[in-house]
């Protein structure tokens, strides 16, 4: 379930400055009676490992929670998904195709050196490389983008067109600065080692075991806690467990069900986290199926009782949401709507009245979401005549056979989608000219990638009449189904540790305020 | 001591001895035995009628989601709103018929192998049992994950990951009492008189193995009990939304500080049907020694 | 023109081989062995335990084959017979029987593989039945019903039942209490009077197998060491070892 793609494409910037005032962490901002005290050692069970630790090329969630502790980016997202200052303490737009960017004069890498244009400047021209340009580079506008630095302090970026996506993006884990001088001059692998601004630096590490971090002395935005311990605890009851006994302060749940879960627990601070991510029904249109047909896709579309995900799947925790996922403030509704008759219909009409498929979920340790959700799809297609056959995979295994073949080995999997913090930002995923992983299940549709490409182009707020004419094109497509926003649960031991948990987030960082996190009692460890 | 054979008295006259045609009257004075063939016979009994009991739909959710046992939903119900109760039924009858569908797979392809032992050259014997051994050695939760990551998860893979378990032991056996009853003389006078190996095995072999092999067939059912178990615990077997008692132990995990019984009893169940079949091998075993 | 023999061992060696296929033990029991039995002619064969009585025997049911020499069937070399031309008579009434199958289908046994046609086969099984002394009624019992005699009388229906050429009893009677062995050694003889089998009557006890036998030899470690007619062998023998096993099957 930890998939995470998306695409980008030009967009029309956001106009306005924003002079960054440096967002210091509140500590104590939240939750938890006690008065934190600097210090101390924080103990952070993750619920998976971090194996994809070089930002650019890291697709996977379960690493950019870590890399966020470790890195910052250009710009952040506050609690209700603004951009706000990061690294960059201030940004201007002289038009809409030119982002200027100066730089904190406080930032400094963990082992000293003062943060740079240059860094800036390499870092992204790693995503805009023209020969090889990361999957995340679409979002600010491909290789016609160039960076340049215009004095130690100052970088510029020039796009080729207007983007909505462009300066959200910058928040995400994907495009945090890294050292370049130090990787350029060859002594610093990213694959293996991290080296950044943010508030840790990574003492020791233990593959699937546990990870050491300690207080990054010259961070520009200091930590309370002294140290943070993240062992690895992909079982979810072993995180229970460990809340429970105290062995660990703090942990991460996927599951809706963890309030219930951990309701026993006393002292015990339970936080449900809107996400922007969503989960989707990917149907596989290429080759010869019946979901080339696209009133087969309607009707499954129109099949799906996502009230009903929503309430049985995700326990009430998340939303029924469209292309735009419902976590973002003005969201555009989705056009889907439950309608049986018809899908039956479209189905009759279309010569598959007794359509069968196979739907591929993948399970880590205890994430039964994906199941659920199958399962639910199973029952509600049931009532019009569609049988669905539902099998688990091993991680890799559904990895090869849904996102690597092409065309894709599969007739429809469920998964989620990451859509970062710009609200249009996950609606490359529906064009595989924008996002080459979709090539092998998703129908080339110029026109689609047309209206998408204008949507991100459009000026005005969240809802132009170019996003909603792409988002209803996109849902009448349905091609890759959306269904419900993912929630993320995070509990913290209230009677030790103190901690801030934003109610949402955008770049799959629950840790977004690590900052803050702090043990209550010093010496108490 | 004095023979009567030349005047043939009558039967009657002799204390008849029933016929040792093996397991006519099973577990005689043997209450652990009768205990377990009524355990598996309600077991197997619910298992297989359950769609025609009352219990409810299996499938439909229908109820509150995870909550424990109510007057509406005797064993509570799942994480989908699911009543616990017909689907613990159902779930006996997927563990107990994968597992006998793979044990007996298990036997044809273990007794097969054993006889051809039993009658191969000595280096093809020891070769078998060599192998047999290393398959042996294996852990059987390893071969298990093997195999369904190989051929994908779902029942087949249950099946064949049962098989694969249940193997080595059944060819040990059937090699062994093959073995044992090739040496027996009636053998020996059947080849003379010019029986080619089909007749020996068909005549001889297999009705003297039959016990031997029923034995190790209870054993082998419960031990695919619990490798089914094991392998949908992990999500590996039995797909969604059918069920099998090991799948609902892995769904009951989960929730087992909220709605104990979720994980509890199909636990208990699963252990009650390996129980029944332990305790029917054990009394057949006992009974076989006895003669 | 002599008629070739019966069964015929020509200068044959054998040993038995143990062991793991890699690690092989040779026991070495026979080494240039001849023995020659006419046809209908019933061979005693004595000798101590090991000397490699059962190992002729085998032999010449063409059980194994001989690491040299040659064995021949009617003068042409040992193969498989056609079903029905040879049979046994082993040692153990425990074991001597399928227990699974009725004395009926046990006697059976070699007509189904002779091919005998089967209408005529019950009532053949029920007649050679009679011919060892056991009523009709023994035909639906299973072994366990029988005493370790009457087993054994069925084990002798059943090797005679198909009118055998040749015919191995080995240690037939030796399992059995002494009232019993004498009824059955008697009822070989006279079976032999009237079907003329050959045969080897394999025993340990000389006092038996010189009254059922026509030609008696003495085995010692693999080798003949006295060889005669049978009624020879009531007379104290010149031969040492001989001479040991009338002692102690005789007085
Ligand atoms: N299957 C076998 N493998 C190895 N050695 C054997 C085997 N059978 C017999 N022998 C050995 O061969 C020798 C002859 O055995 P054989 O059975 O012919 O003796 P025997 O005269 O029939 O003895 P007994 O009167 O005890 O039946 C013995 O030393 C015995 O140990
Ligand atoms: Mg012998």
């Amino acid at each position: 379930m930890l998939r995470a793609l998306l695409t980008g494409g030009a967009g029309i910037a956001v106009p306005g400055v924003l002079s960054g005032c440096a967002r210091r962490a509140e500590v104590g901002g939240g939750i938890g009676p006690a008065t934190a005290v600097p210090g101390g050692t924080v103990i952070w069970g993750k619920s998976a490992e971090a194996i994809a630790l070089d930002p650019p090329k890291s697709n996977l969630g379960s690493s950019w929670d870590l890399i966020q502790v470790i890195y910052d980016p250009l710009v952040e997202l506050d609690d209700n998904l603004n951009v706000v200052p990061a690294l960059a303490q201030s940004w201007q737009t002289p038009s809409p195709t030119e982002y200027v960017f100066s730089l904190r004069p406080d930032a400094v890498f963990s082992h000293g050196r003062p943060l740079t244009a240059d860094d800036v400047v390499e870092t992204f021209r790693r995503h805009l490389d023209p020969e090889n340009p990361t999957s995340f580079a679409s979002f600010i506008g491909g290789p016609s983008t160039t960076v340049s630095k215009l004095d130690d302090r100052t970088v510029r970026f020039r796009l080729a067109a207007p983007s909505r996506t462009f300066l959200s993006a910058l928040s995400a884990a994907s495009a945090v600065i890294l050292p370049m001088k130090e990787i350029d001059a060859g002594g610093l692998d990213p694959t293996t080692e991290m080296l950044g601004t943010g508030p840790f630096l990574v003492q020791s590490h233990e593959q699937d075991q546990r990870w050491v971090l300690v207080r990054n002395p010259h961070a520009w935005r200091s930590p309370a806690a002294d140290r943070l311990v993240i062992p690895i605890m992909p079982d979810v009851n072993s995180r229970i467990a460990a809340l429970g006994n105290g062995s660990i302060d703090i942990a991460d749940f996927d599951q809706p069900d963890a309030p219930l879960l951990l309701s026993s627990i006393p002292n015990l601070a339970v936080r449900v986290q809107q996400c922007t991510d969503f989960f989707v029904l990917t149907l596989n249109a290429c080759g010869a199926t019946p979901f080339a047909d696209p009133r087969v896709r309607q009707a499954i579309a129109c099949g799906i009782d996502r009230e009903k995900i929503r309430r049985v799947a995700l326990a009430d925790a998340g939303e029924v949401t469209g292309v735009v996922s419902a976590a973002f403030p003005g969201a555009i509704p989705s056009s889907l709507r439950r309608d049986p008759d018809r899908a039956r219909s479209l189905l009759a009409e279309a010569g598959h009245p007794n359509l069968r498929f196979e739907i591929i979920y993948g399970a880590t340790a205890g994430d039964t979401v994906g199941g659920a959700i199958t399962q639910i799809i199973q029952q509600s297609l049931a009532e019009i005549g569609v049988t669905v056959v539902a099998t688990q995979l091993e991680e890799g295994v559904l990895n090869q056979r849904a996102w690597v073949s092409v065309p894709a080995q599969m007739d429809a999997t469920v998964t989620y989608y990451a859509a970062f913090g710009g609200p249009l930002m996950a609606m490359r995923n529906w064009s595989p000219q924008l996002a080459p992983f979709a090539v092998g299940f998703q129908q080339k549709d110029p026109h689609l990638t047309e209206l998408i490409t204008q949507a991100w182009q459009a000026e005005g707020g969240v809802v132009t009449e170019a996003a909603r004419r792409a988002a209803e094109a996109i849902e009448q497509q349905a091609n890759t189904i959306p269904l419900v926003t993912k929630p993320v649960v995070v509990a913290y031991r209230s009677d030790r540790v103190t901690a801030k948990i934003s109610g949402l987030d955008g770049n799959v960082d629950p840790m977004r305020h690590v900052e803050a996190l702090s043990r209550t009692h010093v010496g108490g460890r | 001591m004095t023979d009567s054979s030349t005047t043939g008295a009558p039967a009657a006259a002799r204390p008849a001895r029933s016929a040792p045609r093996s397991l006519r009257i099973p577990f005689r004075g043997d209450p652990l035995g009768w205990l377990g063939l009524l355990l598996l016979v309600l077991l197997v009994g619910v298992g297989i009628l359950h769609p025609l009991l009352p219990l409810g739909d299996p499938l439909a959710s229908v109820g509150p989601r995870v909550a424990g046992p109510s007057a509406r939903f005797l064993l509570g119900t799942d994480e989908l709103g699911r009543s616990l109760l017909p689907r613990v039924a159902s779930a006996i009858g997927v563990t107990i018929v994968l597992s006998a569908i793979a044990v007996l797979v298990a036997t044809v392809v273990g007794v097969a192998i054993g006889c051809c032992a039993a009658y191969a050259s000595r280096r093809v014997d020891q070769l078998i049992t060599r192998v047999t051994d290393v398959l042996f050695s294996f852990p059987t939760i390893l071969i298990a994950v093997l195999v369904s990551v190989v051929l994908g998860p779902g029942r087949p893979a249950a099946i064949v990951a049962i098989v694969a378990v249940t193997l080595p032991t059944m060819i040990r056996v059937a090699r062994a009492e093959a073995l044992r009853i090739v040496e027996l003389d009636f053998v020996t006078s059947a080849e003379v008189a010019g029986a080619r190996l089909g007749w020996i095995v068909r005549r001889h072999l297999l009705p003297n193995m039959r016990e031997a092999v029923i034995v190790q067939c209870t054993y082998s059912i419960s031990l695919g009990m619990l490798v089914e178990g094991g392998i949908s615990f992990l999500g590996l077997g039995v797909q969604a939304p059918d069920t099998s008692l090991g799948a609902l132990v892995g769904a009951g995990r989960l929730y087992l500080t909220v709605a104990p019984s979720y994980l509890l009893i199909p636990g208990f169940v699963l252990g009650l049907a390996v129980l029944a079949f332990n305790l029917v091998g054990d009394s057949l075993r006992a009974q076989r020694r006895e003669q | 023109m002599a008629e070739p023999p019966l069964v015929e061992l020509d200068d044959v060696s054998f040993a038995y081989s143990q062991g793991s296929a890699w690690a092989r033990v040779r026991t070495p029991v026979l080494e240039s062995f001849s023995l020659q039995i006419a046809p209908g002619e019933m061979i005693g064969l004595v000798g101590e335990s090991g000397s490699g009585k059962s190992t002729v025997g085998k032999l010449c049911l063409g059980l194994m084959r001989p690491e040299s020499g040659q064995v021949r069937f009617t003068g042409t070399p040992m193969r498989r017979q056609r079903p029905g031309t040879l049979s046994v008579v082993l040692q153990h009434p425990q074991t001597s029987l399928n227990p699974r199958l009725t004395v009926e289908r046990s006697v059976a046994e070699p007509l189904a593989l002779a091919r005998a046609d089967r209408t005529g086969r019950r009532e053949r099984v029920l007649q050679i039945l009679e011919q060892v002394g056991l009523d009709p009624s023994f035909a639906q019992r299973y072994p366990a019903q029988l005493s370790g005699g009457q087993r054994q009388r069925v084990s002798i229906a059943r090797a005679l039942v198909t009118e055998p050429r040749f015919v191995l009893f080995d240690e037939a009677v030796s399992a059995l209490d002494v009232s019993v062995q004498a009824q059955i050694i008697n009822l070989i003889r006279s079976l032999q009077d009237v079907h003329r089998f050959g045969a080897i009557f394999i025993s340990h006890d000389l006092r038996a197998t010189r009254y059922v036998a026509d030609r008696i030899i003495v085995l010692q470690a693999g080798a003949i060491v006295d060889e005669g007619s049978a009624h020879r062998f009531y007379e104290p023998a010149k031969h040492e070892y001989t001479r040991k096993l009338q002692l102690a099957s005789d007085i």
